[in-house]
């Protein structure tokens, strides 16, 4: 889930939207101070964009404030939705262009054809 | 971790079985990695919980050193979806799976957006590319070769995706050529040291060049340097 999120970060200035053919839901060992040090880092708005996307059941507040970064129950869903989810099938999508970037395996393909190149 | 123990455990990473010439593609021994990584964390502190980017994974060596020396995460990039699939498959090996997230792109094509809010990895680590001279003759496919000047190439993109620190390999004969460009993209650059590298030498218009592996390609003796640069321009930490 954390590779959905820094390619929304990278490419461009558009967010990706993202969708799952299949999704697994993995149990990884929750590690506060990890967490802790990511979440600054995230691109929320489009992390909360993605959640919603994809239809997950968790629910994570409009922002992100100070005194939420600490909070135990906030830090416990995030890692929940950070690492434990992993679209191992599925499509990033363009929202300007509508072009889908394939994901297999969990490896999402951002090879661009030879046409696509500016 | 000594280093010794770090060497001793990326020893289980396996190499390509079938690296594609063209791509230069070979594992980056866990001799040199444990040294690269153990140096980048014992000298530096770039590693430990930090988030890290590594371009031009392979099998995921050098990544798999990081987090063994406790990187926070990793975001790994390659072309190549059988080096990937040989990534994954270490990757399952050494039960990192959180820990190293794949994307295939080819850094030749992508644009990545000069924009300093999008910097997100602390360190990027490489053993990039170092290319080979363009064929003459014009009916060989010029997007599939590593040309001359690729690691410059990896070194930009480095540049862009980078908060504090690259650590990368380059060939010794361009050095004054790097230090000139460090400059100019306002990093300083320290080589930390000298190596003799063998590779699988990249031979012109062989015809069996596609089906050729490394380990029946003639090897190529030349020295590399193991440098850290190390951004400059951010005011704001």
């Amino acid at each position: 889930m954390l590779t959905s999120n820094i390619l929304k970060g990278v490419t461009r200035g558009f967010p990706l939207k993202i969708k799952a053919d299949k999704m697994e839901h993995i149990s990884v060992d929750y590690n506060r101070d990890f967490i802790a040090r990511i979440i600054p880092r995230i691109e929320y708005d489009a992390l909360r964009a993605a959640v919603n996307d994809l239809g997950l059941n968790e629910s994570l507040p409009e922002a992100m404030s100070e005194t939420l970064q600490q909070d135990d129950e906030f830090l416990k869903t995030m890692h929940k939705v950070l690492l434990e989810y992993e679209v191992e099938e599925g499509e990033l999508i363009c929202p300007e262009t509508g072009r889908k970037f394939p994901i297999s395996k969990g490896i999402p393909n951002m090879l661009l054809q030879e046409t696509e190149v500016s | 971790m000594k280093l010794k123990e770090l060497e001793s455990h990326l020893s289980h990473v396996e190499n390509f079985s079938n690296a594609k010439e063209y791509l230069e593609q070979y594992m980056t021994t866990p001799h040199l990695a444990a040294r690269m990584i153990y140096t980048a964390q014992t000298q530096y502190d770039d590693i430990e919980n930090h988030l890290l980017i590594d371009l031009g994974i392979g099998t995921g060596m050098l990544s798999i050193a990081s987090c063994l020396l406790n990187a926070d995460h990793i975001f790994g990039f390659d072309c190549d979806i059988d080096a990937l699939n040989l990534c994954q498959s270490n990757i399952k090996e050494f039960e990192l799976e959180s820990n190293i997230d794949l994307i295939q792109a080819d850094l030749r094509r992508i644009r990545l957006p000069v924009d300093l809010h999008r910097i997100i990895a602390d360190t990027v680590i490489m053993n990039p590319p170092f290319g080979t001279k363009p064929f003459s003759s014009s009916t060989e496919n010029q997007d599939e070769l590593c040309l001359t000047g690729i690691d410059m190439h990896f070194l930009q993109y480095a540049r862009q995706l980078a908060r504090h620190s690259i650590y990368s390999l380059h060939k010794t004969s361009t050095r004054d050529h790097i230090y000139k460009k460090a400059k100019d993209w306002n990093m300083n650059m320290d080589v930390l040291a000298v190596l003799q590298f063998d590779i699988p030498k990249l031979e012109k218009k062989r015809s069996n060049r596609k089906t050729s592996t490394a380990s029946n390609a003639p090897l190529k003796s030349i020295e590399v340097d193991f440098i850290r640069f190390e951004i400059k321009d951010n005011t704001d930490d």
